[in-house]
């Protein structure tokens, strides 16, 4: 029965050929499900290593700016004779901000915040050896004594628009700026502070002439050895000063100490600030300060007079 | 010509014109180069993220913000931070700022890369951007 036999043929071959395509599609189908899970785990762990990347940058931009902010401050606070007080000044609102505006244009979701912050005068080494690094700067040096501490933490908080991976986590800051404006500010106010303590001993029983001599001597001898003991901590300080004086009446003389311009320069080779967009020293400078006290003489009432000296004093770092 | 014991000609044919149709069926389904592309490409990202972060990390990125700052030539350390990149990569960097690119270095040598940007909050923000590719 030929038309029966053919039937049977055509029905198995028909049947081995479904199998076959049957195994094929399931295969293939398998295979596209293995293809799009790898797909989407790529795309998953890419946008996780992206926030990853993302929350580092915040970290790092935040301790740069943070270097770079205290550095500007310092170096206003110099220039004026100012108080390191003066640091509590910086706020971290334009960098959030900022920060903000770069996560939205990136398509992250993002919360930051800083829920602590603070700068300090440097007593103990603690900082960040990663974070020194991006600074360039050595982990400890024995001239961070009195440089400025950068203290705070930042909680980062980020989404994924796309694929809705998310990343948090909290950064320690714990940094430093070289420049050593507490330091500066200290030898300043302790020369005018020894100088009105100490300058009312200074004079002698001569006559107006060689009295502002001895006085400019006696200066002159404090003021060098006080700025060269700051000078072994690598200070470099210049003085220029005005010594009056001038007799008030027959037992008493008017001695007054001008400290025209006191500049004290942090030679440390790490302390620098920004000014105009450039690097330059910090110079602590107080200027047109005034020391006066009166001096009882036993010298004639005719040595009347008014006698002043103009000088200069000039220390170099050692 | 008719066969008499089994299938015909017609028959093998429209077998394998079903088999030829659903294998071109099966095979839409996979795109095998899409696949390798995205694995290509997280390589290559990672290897960008991994160039920014070496930068900072040696303080090149500093020293680029403080050009950046003072408007100096930015190619050098550009140059220093591509040092980073494996050898048998190709590596491009450059720096964009206020809708300009402030300096770039290197050149990419295939159209698929992976890219990796590193914001710095200066005066003005500026975005520096990594890309790499095959060599």
């Amino acid at each position: 029965m030929p038309d029966k036999r053919r039937v049977k043929d055509a029905f198995i071959w028909s049947a081995s050929i479904v199998y076959l395509c049957a195994i094929l599609l399931f295969c293939s189908i398998s295979q596209a499900g293995m293809a799009s899970l790898i797909s989407e785990t790529t795309r998953n762990r890419m946008a996780s290593d992206r926030l990853q990347l993302t929350a580092y940058n915040l970290l790092f931009d935040l301790n740069l700016y943070l270097y770079n902010k205290v550095g500007e401050e310092a170096y206003q606070i110099a220039v004026s004779g100012g108080s390191p007080t003066l640091l509590s000044k910086i706020t971290l609102e334009h960098w959030l901000s900022t920060a903000k505006n770069w996560l939205k244009v990136e398509g992250i979701d993002g919360e930051i915040d800083t829920p602590y912050f603070e700068l300090n005068q440097h007593r103990v080494s603690s900082q960040d050896a990663v974070l020194m690094n991006e600074l360039a700067l050595p982990l400890s040096d024995p001239l961070y004594i009195d440089a400025i501490d950068i203290n705070a933490d930042l909680n980062v908080s980020l989404r994924d628009m796309r694929t809705k991976v998310r990343f948090q986590t909290l950064f320690k800051i714990r940094s430093l700026n070289p420049i050593r404006i507490f330091g500066l500010n200290e030898i300043a106010t302790k020369f005018c502070k020894e100088i009105q303590i100490i300058a009312p001993s200074w004079g002698s029983d001569k006559s107006i002439n060689e009295m502002v001599k001895d006085v400019e001597i006696q200066f002159r001898d404090f003021a060098r050895s006080f700025l060269q003991k700051a000078s072994t901590q690598s200070y470099a300080s210049t003085v220029s000063y005005e010594i009056h004086v001038k007799r008030v009446n027959a037992i008493q003389c008017q001695v007054i100490i001008k400290l025209n311009d006191l500049n004290i320069t942090d030679m440390s080779k790490y302390a620098y600030g920004t000014a105009c967009s450039k690097l330059a020293r910090i110079n602590y400078r107080l200027q047109h300060r005034e020391i006066r006290w009166e001096y009882s003489t036993q010298f004639t009432p005719k040595d009347f007079g008014d006698v002043k000296i103009i000088g200069n004093i000039y220390v170099n770092s050692a | 010509m008719r066969s008499t014991g089994s299938l015909t000609l017609v028959d093998s044919a429209s077998a394998l014109g079903f088999i030829f149709v659903l294998l071109i069926a099966s095979l839409t389904h996979v795109n095998p180069s899409n696949n390798t592309l995205a694995m290509e490409m997280e390589y290559y990202q990672k290897i960008a993220e991994q160039v920014l972060l070496i930068s900072v990390v040696k303080g090149s990125m500093k020293e680029l913000a403080e050009e950046i700052e003072s408007e100096r030539e930015l190619t050098l350390t550009l140059l220093k931070m591509a040092l980073s990149c494996p050898s048998e990569l190709a590596c491009r960097l450059y720096v964009y700022s206020e809708g300009r690119i402030l300096g770039s270095f290197g050149v990419l040598h295939d159209t698929i890369y992976g890219e990796a940007r590193f914001f710095l909050t200066l005066k003005s923000g500026a975005v520096v951007i990594c890309q790499i590719s095959a060599g």
